[in-house]
C-alpha cells in the first residue's frame, strides 16, 4: 500500500476512475463532435463499465488507505456496492430516457449527460467514504452538479430560479455541515468516519453540537420538516429527468451515508440519546407534514416532492433503529432501493409523456384519462404509473408495501411507537393523493383523442418502464431475490 | 396442492379473460364463468369427502423464511363453507353484470376476478402476512371497479371505501408485526403461522392493544356500528356485480378473520370484550334497521340491511357459545344469497327503470309479475322468514344472546320486527300500489335462472340448515373449547 498506483489500487479505484476518464473523454468529443446519441452510448457504457469495475472489486472489498497507511478514506464493502450499483443504475435508466426527451428540446443536450456523469461520481464517493474529507469531495461534486442540472433549460426562468434557490439553501447548509464537521473534530481529535460514530452517542458540550450541525446539514439535504422548503420548488423548476435523479441518487446517496454511519454506532440499550431523539422527530413531522402538504398539489411534480418528504421522514424511522440492531440497515437498505425504483418508475413515465411536448408535462391534469386513450402507449404509461403510485402507498405485492413492513418490523423491535403510530398516519393520509392520480388516469375520456404515433412508438422506453414495473412487483412478490435479511 | 388451485384458476382466469375481451365479451364473461364453476365443483367434492371424514388440508410453500412470511394454506370445515359462498357468490355478481357492464368488459371481469382471488386467499390463508397480502388484494380492484364503473357519486364513494378499509389495514398490519415480534421474543425465530403463535401469552394489556388492531382491519369491514359509513355509499355506488361481491363476500371476510385469528389467538382478551361488542352489534341492528327504512334510494336501503344483518352475526361470534357461533355462520351464508339477490334485483330494476329512487317506482307486479315475486322471496328471506335460511341463522343468534342476557336478546328480536318494516315496506312501496312508469321488461331467462338457483339455494339452507352446521362443526367446537378454556385459567 505505499505506492499510490499499485495494481490493487487500481483495481479498487476503477469503478470511479471509470466514471472520471469516461467524464472526460465525452467532454473531449463534445469538443469535436456534438452527436446526441454517441454521447448518449458512451454515457450508458460507462456507467455499464463502472458497474462491472464494481462488481470486480466486490469479492476483494477493503479499505482504501489514501497517502499515510492509517487514514481511511473510501470502503468499498458489500454495502456501499450495492448501494453504488443502484445510483448507477440510476444513472442508465436516466440518461436512456432522456435520449428522447432533449431530442424534443432545443437545448445544447450532450452536456447533460457529462454532468449526469460526474453527479454519479460524486454520489458513489459519497456513499463510499470513510472520512469526512471524502464525505465533503462526493457531496460537493454530486451538488455543483445539481447546481447546473436544474437549471439547465436555461430560457425557462423557473429552472434559473429553482437552481439558485438550491445553490444558495445548499450552500448555507454545506456551511452548516463543515462547521459540525470542525466541531467534531476539535471535540474527538478525528475526522474518520467509524471513529467519530464511535463517539456519538456520548457526545458532550460542543461536540454534540457539532453533531446536531452535521444533522442539520443533512437534513436539509434530505428535505426534512423543517428544512424541506426547497424542494417544492427545485423539483417543479428542474426539468423531468433532473428531478428524477433528485429524488432518487441525490437523496438515497445521503440515506446511505447515514446508513453507514450510524452503523458504527454503539448501541445504548435503551435511549437512543439526543441526537437521535431529535432526528426521530423531524422524522415524525415530515413524515405528517409531507403526506398534509401533498393533499393540496396539483402539479404532479411538486407532489412528488412533497411526497418524497413524508417517505424521507419514513426512512429516518429506519436510520434511528439502525444502532438498534440488524433490522434498521435491513429496513433502511431495502427501503432505498424500492423507493429509488419507484421514484424512477414514476419520473420515468412523467419523462416519456413530456417527450412528446416542449414543456415538461407537470400537471396531474395532464394525465387524465390515459389508461383510455389508445394512443402513443397511453395505457402502458397509466398502467406503470398505477404500480408506482400503489407502491408508494404501500399496498401489499409492491416494494413499496415490504419496504414499509420492514420499517414496522425494525420501529417495534426497537419500541419506536411514536414512529410507528406517526407512519400509519402518515400513510392513511398519503393514500389519498396517491389514489387522486390513480383516479385521474382512469377518468373516461371526454375531450378528443390526441393525435399521435399509434402502435408502438417509444418501444425502447417502454420496455425499460416496464421492466420498472416488474421489478417494483417483483421486489414487493420475491423480496429475498434482492436483499439478503 | 388443491387449496393452490383454487387460486391459481381464478388468477389465470383473471388475465384470460381480459385478453379474451378483444375479441368477445361474451367469451370473457363465459371464462370467468367457467372458472368459478370448476371452483364451486371443487369445493362440493370436497365437502362429500369431508362429511366422511373431517378435513385438515394444509399447504405450506416457503416465502421469505427468514422473516417467517410463509405461503401457507389451510382448509376445514369453516373455511370450506366460506369458500363455497366465494364462488357462488362470484358466479352471483359475473351473471347479474351480464347486461350492465357494457364498457371495457374484459377490464371489468379482470377486476372482479382479482377481488375475488383476494377473498379467496382470505378464506385460505393461514399465514399472517399472507392474509395481510390477500386482504390488501381485495381493495384495489374494488376501488377500481366502483370507480369506473359506478354510478354518479362514485369517486367519493370509492375514496371513503379505500380510506377506511385501508387505516384499519394499517393498525392491523402493526398489530401483526408486534404479535411476530413477541414471538421472536419468546422462541427466538420469528414466524407468522398462527399454529405458531398461538403459543403466546401476551401480558393482558399488551394483548389488548394488539387485538384492537387486528379488531380494527376486520370491525371496518364487518361493518361494526360506529365504523360503518363507508358502507352505505360504497354499496349504492357500485354496479350490480360489484355490490354483490361486497355485500356477499367482502363483509364476511372480516367475520371470518375475527372467528379464525381472534379467538384463537386472543382468547382471553377476547373473552373481556364480548358485552362491549354485543352491545355496539345490537346498536348496529337497530340503527341498520331505522335507517334502511328512512330510504328513498333502493340500494342504499338494502345497504343498510347488511349493517343490521351483520349486526346479528358479530352478535352471534362475540356471544362465544356454540350456538352463536354457529348461528352466525349460518347467518352470513345466508345473508349472501338474500343480500346478493337483493341487489341483483336493484340492479334489474336500475336497467330496466333507469332510476334507484323508490319513489318513482311502484306497481310493478302488474307489468313484471316474474321479478316482482322473486323480489318479494328475497324480502321475505331478508327480514328472517321462517322456513328459509336466514330465520335460522337469527333465531340460533338471538337464542346465544339469551344465554349472555335477556335485555340483549329482547333488542335483538326487537331488530327483527324493525327488519320486518323496511322489507314489507320496500315490497309495499316497489311491488304494489299506484306508479309512474307503467309497463317494464320481465325477467329473461337468464336472470330467471339465476334467481331460482339463489330461491333454491335459501329454501334447502332454510330446510336443512344441519348441513352448514355438520360441516362446520369441528371448528366451532375447537373454538368455544378454545374460549372455555378462558374462564378456567
Amino acid at each position: 500500500m505505499n505506492s499510490v498506483f499499485s495494481t490493487e489500487i487500481l483495481t479498487l479505484l476503477a469503478p470511479l476512475g471509470v466514471l472520471t476518464i469516461m467524464a472526460a473523454v465525452i467532454l473531449l468529443v463534445i469538443a469535436f463532435w456534438r452527436h446526441h446519441g454517441l454521447i448518449v452510448a458512451l454515457t450508458c457504457f460507462s456507467v455499464i463499465l463502472s458497474a462491472a469495475a464494481l462488481i470486480q472489486v466486490m469479492p476483494l472489498w477493503k479499505t482504501f488507505l489514501l497517502g499515510r497507511t492509517d487514514i481511511p478514506m473510501l470502503i468499498f464493502d458489500r454495502q456501499a456496492i450495492f448501494f453504488s450499483l443502484i445510483w448507477l443504475g440510476s444513472a442508465l435508466v436516466i440518461a436512456f430516457l432522456s435520449y428522447s426527451y432533449w431530442s424534443s428540446r432545443s437545448v445544447f443536450r450532450e452536456e447533460f449527460y457529462l454532468l449526469l456523469l460526474v453527479a454519479t461520481l460524486g454520489a458513489i464517493v459519497l456513499t463510499s467514504s470513510a472520512h469526512f474529507a471524502t464525505f465533503f469531495l462526493g457531496l460537493e461534486v454530486m451538488t455543483v452538479s445539481l447546481y447546473a442540472l436544474i437549471a439547465y433549460v436555461s430560457d425557462e426562468k423557473q429552472g434559473i430560479e429553482a437552481s439558485i434557490k438550491y445553490l444558495i439553501l445548499a450552500a448555507t447548509a454545506d456551511a452548516f455541515l463543515l462547521f459540525g464537521i470542525a466541531m467534531i473534530y476539535a471535540g474527538t481529535g478525528s475526522l474518520e468516519l467509524v471513529k467519530t460514530a464511535a463517539l456519538l452517542a456520548s457526545a458532550q458540550g460542543s461536540t454534540l453540537v457539532g453533531f446536531a450541525l452535521l444533522l442539520v446539514g443533512v437534513c436539509f439535504k434530505l428535505a426534512l420538516v423543517p428544512l424541506h422548503m426547497w424542494i417544492g420548488d427545485v423539483y417543479q423548476g428542474a426539468p423531468a429527468p433532473v428531478g428524477g435523479f433528485l429524488a432518487t441518487v441525490s437523496k438515497g446517496a445521503i440515506l446511505a451515508f447515514l446508513v453507514r454511519y450510524f452503523m458504527n454506532v454503539p448501541s445504548q440499550g435503551g435511549s437512543p440519546g439526543p441526537l437521535f431523539v431529535g432526528l426521530m422527530s423531524l422524522g415524525l413531522v415530515s413524515m405528517l407534514g409531507g403526506s398534509v402538504l401533498a393533499l393540496f398539489q396539483s402539479n404532479f411534480k411538486r407532489l412528488l416532492a412533497y411526497s418524497s418528504i413524508a417517505h424521507m421522514g419514513y426512512v429516518s424511522l429506519a436510520l434511528v433503529a439502525v444502532p438498534l440492531g440488524h433490522q434498521g440497515i435491513n429496513a433502511a437498505e431495502f427501503y432505498v432501493l424500492a423507493y429509488v425504483v419507484t421514484s424512477l418508475l414514476a419520473f420515468g413515465v412523467m419523462i416519456v409523456v413530456s417527450s412528446d411536448k416542449d414543456r415538461d408535462e407537470d400537471a396531474v391534469s395532464g394525465y387524465e384519462g390515459f389508461a383510455w386513450q389508445n394512443v402513443r402507449n397511453r395505457p402502458w404509461l397509466a398502467a406503470f404509473l398505477t404500480v408506482a403510485m400503489l407502491s408508494l402507498a404501500g399496498v401489499p405485492l409492491t416494494g413499496g408495501f415490504f419496504g414499509k413492513f420492514l420499517l414496522v418490523k425494525a420501529g417495534i423491535a426497537g419500541a419506536l411507537w411514536p414512529g410507528v403510530m406517526t407512519l400509519v398516519l402518515a400513510s392513511a393520509i398519503s393514500v389519498l393523493f396517491y389514489l387522486r392520480v390513480i383516479w385521474v388516469l382512469f377518468k373516461p375520456e371526454k375531450k378528443p383523442m390526441p393525435n399521435g404515433i399509434d402502435g408502438f412508438g417509444r418501444w425502447k422506453e417502454l420496455i425499460l418502464l416496464g421492466v420498472g414495473a416488474l421489478f417494483v412487483l417483483a421486489l414487493g412478490t420475491f423480496p429475498s431475490w434482492f436483499v439478503a435479511f | 396442492m388443491m387449496l393452490t388451485s383454487f387460486i391459481v384458476v381464478l388468477l389465470l382466469a383473471a388475465f384470460v379473460s381480459w385478453t379474451a375481451a378483444r375479441w368477445s365479451t361474451m367469451v370473457s364473461r363465459l371464462i370467468c364463468l367457467f372458472a368459478l364453476g370448476l371452483n364451486l365443483c371443487l369445493t362440493v367434492f370436497l365437502l362429500f369427502q369431508h362429511r366422511a371424514n373431517p378435513l385438515s388440508l394444509d399447504f405450506v410453500y416457503p416465502w421469505v423464511s427468514v422473516l417467517g412470511l410463509s405461503f401457507s394454506l389451510f382448509l376445514d370445515g369453516l373455511s370450506l363453507l366460506f369458500l363455497m359462498l366465494t364462488f357462488a357468490v362470484g358466479a352471483i355478481a359475473v351473471l347479474s353484470s351480464w347486461s350492465e357492464v357494457k364498457e371495457r368488459v374484459g377490464f371489468f371481469h379482470l377486476n372482479l376476478m382479482l377481488v375475488l382471488t383476494g377473498v379467496t386467499g382470505v378464506f385460505l390463508a393461514s399465514n399472517l402476512v399472507l392474509f395481510y397480502v390477500f386482504w390488501e388484494l381485495m381493495l384495489v380492484p374494488m376501488y377500481l371497479l366502483i370507480l369506473i364503473w359506478g354510478h354518479e357519486n362514485r369517486v367519493y364513494a370509492a375514496n371513503k371505501f379505500f380510506v377506511f378499509t385501508q387505516v384499519g389495514s394499517l393498525f392491523f398490519l402493526v398489530a401483526i408485526l408486534w404479535e411476530g415480534h413477541n414471538y421472536y421474543a419468546m422462541t427466538g425465530s420469528l414466524s407468522f403461522d398462527v399454529a405458531n403463535l398461538v403459543v403466546i401469552h401476551n401480558q393482558p394489556s399488551m394483548g389488548f392493544l394488539i387485538m384492537l388492531g387486528f379488531l380494527a382491519a376486520f370491525m371496518v369491514k364487518v361493518p361494526m356500528f360506529p365504523l360503518h359509513p363507508w358502507l352505505p355509499d360504497a354499496h349504492s355506488e357500485a354496479p350490480t356485480g360489484g355490490s354483490v361481491v361486497l355485500a356477499g363476500l367482502l363483509l364476511k371476510t372480516g367475520c371470518y378473520g375475527i372467528i379464525r385469528f381472534v379467538i384463537p389467538l386472543f382468547a382471553t382478551e377476547f373473552v373481556s370484550i364480548t358485552q362491549p361488542v354485543m352491545i355496539l352489534a345490537i346498536c348496529g341492528i337497530i340503527y341498520g334497521a331505522v335507517m334502511a327504512f328512512a330510504q328513498n334510494d333502493i340500494k342504499r336501503l338494502v345497504a343498510y340491511t347488511s349493517v343490521s344483518h351483520l349486526g346479528f352475526v358479530l352478535l352471534g361470534i362475540f356471544s362465544g357459545t356454540e350456538i352463536g357461533l354457529q348461528g352466525a355462520v349460518l347467518q352470513i351464508i345466508c345473508h349472501g344469497f338474500s343480500t346478493g339477490g337483493l341487489f341483483m334485483i336493484a340492479g334489474m330494476l336500475k336497467e330496466r327503470l333507469h332510476t334507484r329512487e323508490i319513489g318513482k317506482m311502484g306497481g310493478i307486479w302488474s307489468s313484471a309479475p316474474r321479478l316482482s315475486g322473486f323480489m318479494l322471496f328475497f324480502v321475505f328471506a331478508s327480514i328472517g322468514l321462517p322456513g328459509l335460511g336466514n330465520f335460522v341463522g337469527e333465531f340460533l343468534v338471538i337464542l346465544a344472546t339469551y344465554s349472555q342476557s335477556r335485555a340483549m336478546a329482547g333488542f335483538a328480536a326487537f331488530g327483527l320486527v324493525l327488519a320486518s318494516l323496511y322489507g314489507l315496506g320496500l315490497a309495499r312501496r316497489v311491488l304494489f300500489g299506484k306508479g309512474d312508469l307503467t309497463s317494464m321488461r320481465d325477467t329473461g331467462v337468464r336472470e330467471i335462472t339465476l334467481s331460482s338457483i339463489m330461491v333454491l339455494a335459501l329454501v334447502l339452507l332454510g330446510i336443512f340448515p344441519n348441513s352448514v352446521i355438520d360441516t362446520a362443526k369441528d371448528s366451532v367446537s375447537q373454538l368455544v373449547k378454545t374460549l372455555a378454556k378462558v374462564g378456567s385459567r
